[in-house]
């Protein structure tokens, strides 16, 4: 334990009392004196007035009601708790609870929650995972209004929230959602019992939750989907899964996951199930692309020039010969500066990222072809590359395609076709090893369901999505009654 | 966790069984067994190729019936042998079993290796890639029977969107009428011949072993049977495409007619295909090695409590050192001759004998095995 625990109350103001926001007022109040003590940076100054301080000033005070029971139960607020146990009152003391005291009856408080709100975004537009079709309701970084998010749309009392507290020193309130209706007992036992487990000090994020309570903590994929959608939230609630909510973050949890979940977009619902496919076709073609094209580009221009055909060879090798470097420097050279662009683009404000893309992507790119440094075929794939590997509706997993590029570039470079898919067999055992929450992460392809490949690669009518995927293993397979098809020819009817 | 979700996590729902047969069946030979059944039967080898599927699926089903006589949870060809032969002569015939399946899997690692350097790098020091392949090997084959059966489950997509459909583009240049005259042979060269084809299929005992993990061991022969099917069409296609596509003398000095046959096509922005096709491949012969050494680890593991992650390091120690041994196909030839030798022996010699040691000595219960 970093921090220190006060052993009883008078030590534990005395520790208060050192920093200046610590604020202790006496009250006279029907003859006893009362004291409340309180961070002024915690509490909300209106509430206190109002919840506090005004019915013990104006109200008659009863005869003989100097405990603090009675006193208690005056005031128009609930949620009070009366203890004289010494760390539920310096935690609270933390968490912005008033203390309130009678001198006369030892150490026992009444603890008023009071706390301040300050500091919370007012607007819950989704900032990073964006979509044009449908609404646009994201979380902030309040636990109670994502709560409120999330419950507003399931009115039913199947929608369980248990919470957990994480951190020594943050003390975050963690919070685990799930439909006790539909999500398997076992993954709601194995969350709970995983993030009951965790010591941390601090909490920043529930992006960190994903890795300290990860199935393999080696991996580069995340095991977990977080976002900040509450649509994504409630669908994934639906199908069986859990939510994780974290004091403090904007992000939601939601696992067990499968790797294609983070190809998913919450558009493919509402546009017509033809469309939604295609793009997720195009959004899988497009990875896969990003991640083997320019290992290809190496493995071809530096052991196989028969593979490529004559017409093809010409302005290959046009666009190369002037290149004084190998194809696999060539490409690392490209590929880092991308790198660069994105890590650039990423941490400068808006406005001054658009130009760094300007100047990166345009004027770089033009350069070092003609300063012969690299080749115009080259920029066409290792930009097309990155464009694609943008195209996984969740960031994390972006930043997971970006990185497992590059151990395939270096095979290919080293033995060409052969290492390129030494590299996807290393890729394919790993993802196949992978779990997520003790559930397999490839899924429905490996273990193969026929039924739940209705929603996969493709996203079928909602005739057909009326059940549950079957690997999250829910309680109940069935969602709603699909309405039935009518297949009738106007040929036979006229 | 319950009893039934600890189990699943080692158990493999039957529909893999499908992508296990198919692995365990089909491995190098594909690129090149045409020439080897077309010695004695000709042109007419197509049949041979039927029968010997046709045998595979009798085999199939000797194989359900002795399993199905056992403990499900412990029917395998470990405690089949000493059940039926007594410890002291089981532990020798299980020994042998690890020591058959274990050059099954280094032949086909080392017939690959062998193929990727003729083919693709004649002069390359293959040392530093193999290593490496063994190093992934080991992180498959560790993964225990359920991500084996993951890669089978991947080697067999690989065949299917790739070899497959690059082979039916060679349909335009497919000569039908090579075929002609038909049943041009005696019965007995074809009996020789399908015993070449049978050959090919030595592998699929690797489900003596795995059945006991299977989730529900009644409900796999169904997709046992359509691995095997597959395969046999597999076979019969790739077959009669090289028939149709070389002449006969054409043929018999061919080494890969497979591979031969798909360079020839081309596809826009690609040509020579056989180098995709080759490198693709690796997974397909990843899953086929794999499934194999899990088959040795596994059985070591149930015949001597050997700790199978150290029979794994040991096996795959053993392959580094005896690759180098091999310098080239001539010196694979041999071993895979007598490779095949034991493994018909074993296959249509063997598991028969077992069936009716089984049968003779049924109804008896042998403890079933525990997962921990």
């Amino acid at each position: 334990m970093v921090h220190t625990e006060a052993n009883d109350l008078a030590s534990l103001i005395g520790l208060a009392k050192r920093s200046s926001d610590f604020v202790t007022s006496e009250l006279a109040f029907s003859g006893a004196p009362l004291s409340i003590s309180y961070f002024k940076t915690l509490i909300d100054n209106k509430l206190l007035r109002e919840h506090l301080l005004d019915p013990l000033q104006t109200r008659a005070p009863e005869p003989a009601s100097s405990d603090l029971e009675a006193i208690v139960r005056m005031l128009p607020i609930d949620g009070i708790e009366i203890t004289a146990d010494v760390h539920v009152i310096q935690t609270k003391l933390f968490k912005g609870h008033v203390l309130l005291r009678s001198n006369q009856r030892g150490d026992a408080c009444a603890l008023i929650p009071l706390d301040s709100r300050q500091g919370v975004r007012q607007s819950n537009i989704t900032e990073s995972e964006f979509s044009v079709v449908g609404t646009n309701v994201g979380f902030i970084e309040d636990l109670e209004t994502n709560i409120h998010l999330i419950r507003s749309q399931l009115n039913v009392p199947n929608l369980v929230v248990k919470e957990v507290a994480i951190g020594s020193m943050s003390r975050s309130r963690v919070a685990v959602l799930y439909l006790d209706n539909v999500a398997n007992e076992d993954h709601v036992s194995n969350m709970l019992h995983r993030l009951e487990g965790v010591d941390f000090d601090v909490l920043f994020d529930t992006s960190q939750l994903d890795q300290i309570i990860s199935d393999n903590s080696m991996s580069p994929f995340p095991l977990f989907t977080t976002t900040e959608r509450r649509d994504r939230v409630i669908f994934a609630l639906l199908m069986g899964q859990v939510a994780v909510a974290s004091e403090g973050s904007a992000y939601f949890l939601v696992g067990p996951s499968t790797l294609f979940d983070f190809f998913l977009s919450s558009e493919d619902y509402l546009l017509p199930w033809t469309l939604a496919s295609f793009f997720r076709i195009i959004r899988v073609v497009g990875v896969v692309y990003s991640v083997f094209a320019s290992a290809l580009y190496v493995a071809i221009t530096t052991y196989h020039y028969e593979v490529v055909p004559k017409d093809l060879l010409n302005p290959l090798i046009f666009s190369r010969n002037n290149i004084p470097i190998s194809p696999i420097m060539e490409v690392l050279f490209l590929e880092i500066t991308v790198e660069l662009l994105r890590e650039a683009g990423a941490r400068l404000p808006k406005r001054i990222g658009q130009t760094i893309g300007v100047v990166g992507g345009i004027i770089l790119g033009q350069a070092a072809v003609e300063a012969a440094l690299t080749s115009n075929i080259l920029i066409i794939v290792v930009s097309l590359s990155a464009l694609a590997s943008f195209v996984t509706p969740i960031y994390k997993m972006s930043n997971t395609i970006r990185f497992i590029r590059f151990p395939i570039i270096l095979l290919a470079a080293l033995w060409g076709g052969p290492g390129m898919l030494l590299g996807c067999g290393f890729l394919l055992v790993h993802i196949t090893r992978l779990r997520s929450l003790g559930s397999p992460y490839t899924a429905p392809f490996y273990p193969l369901g026929p039924k739940e490949l209705k929603d996969s690669l493709v996203r079928s009518s909602y005739q057909a999505l009326n059940e549950r995927p079957g690997y999250l293993k829910p309680k109940s397979r069935l969602r709603y009654k699909p309405k039935p098809v009518k297949r009738e020819s106007i040929l036979d009817k006229e | 966790m319950t009893e039934a979700a600890g189990r699943e996590r080692y158990t493999i729902s039957s529909i893999h069984l499908l992508c296990v047969m198919y692995v365990s069946i089909v491995d190098v030979s594909l690129m090149g067994f045409q020439r080897e059944v077309v010695n004695d039967a000709g042109y007419d080898a197509w049949m041979s190729v039927l029968l010997a599927g046709l045998g595979v699926h009798l085999l199939l089903r000797l194989i359900f019936g002795i399993v199905s006589r056992y403990e499900p949870s412990n029917a395998t060809i470990v405690a089949i042998n000493n059940f039926c032969f007594g410890r002291a002569v089981g532990s020798v015939l299980n020994a042998a079993f690890m020591a058959f399946a274990l050059l099954g899997a280094f032949l086909t690692y080392r017939s690959y290796l062998e193929m990727c350097k003729l083919w693709i790098f004649p002069t390359m020091n293959f040392w530093p890639f193999s290593l490496l392949f063994l190093v992934l090997l080991y992180y498959a084959v560790n993964g225990g029977l359920q991500a084996v059966a993951g890669i089978c489950f991947w080697g067999l997509l690989s065949s299917l969107l790739f070899v497959a459909p690059f082979s039916m583009m060679l349909i335009p240049y497919l000569h039908p009428v090579n075929l002609m005259p038909a049943f041009d042979h005696s019965f007995a060269e074809v009996m020789r011949s399908s015993k070449q084809m049978a050959a090919q299929y030595i592998g699929f005992e690797v489900l003596l072993v795995a059945y006991p993990l299977l989730q529900h061991p009644s409900s796999s022969r169904k997709w046992a049977h359509a691995g095997v099917l597959l395969s046999t069409c597999m076979f019969l296609w790739l077959l009669l495409a090289a028939f149709m596509y070389f002449s006969r003398g054409q043929i018999l000095h061919t080494i890969w007619p497979t591979l031969n046959m798909i360079s020839v096509l081309e596809i826009p922005l690609m040509q020579r295909l056989e180098y995709l096709i080759l490198s693709i491949w690796l997974i397909k012969i990843l899953a086929n090695i794999s499934l194999g050494l899990w088959a040795v680890c596994h059985s070591a593991k149930l015949a001597f409590r050997a700790k199978p992650r150290i029979v794994l390091v040991v096996c795959l120690l053993l392959f580094a050192v005896l690759q180098g041994a091999i310098k080239d196909l001539n010196d694979i030839q041999p071993i895979r001759t007598l490779y095949n030798q034991v493994g018909l022996w074993f296959l249509y010699a063997f598991i028969p004998l077992l069936f009716v040691l089984t049968w003779l000595r049924r109804r008896k219960r042998i403890s079933p095995l525990k997962y921990t």
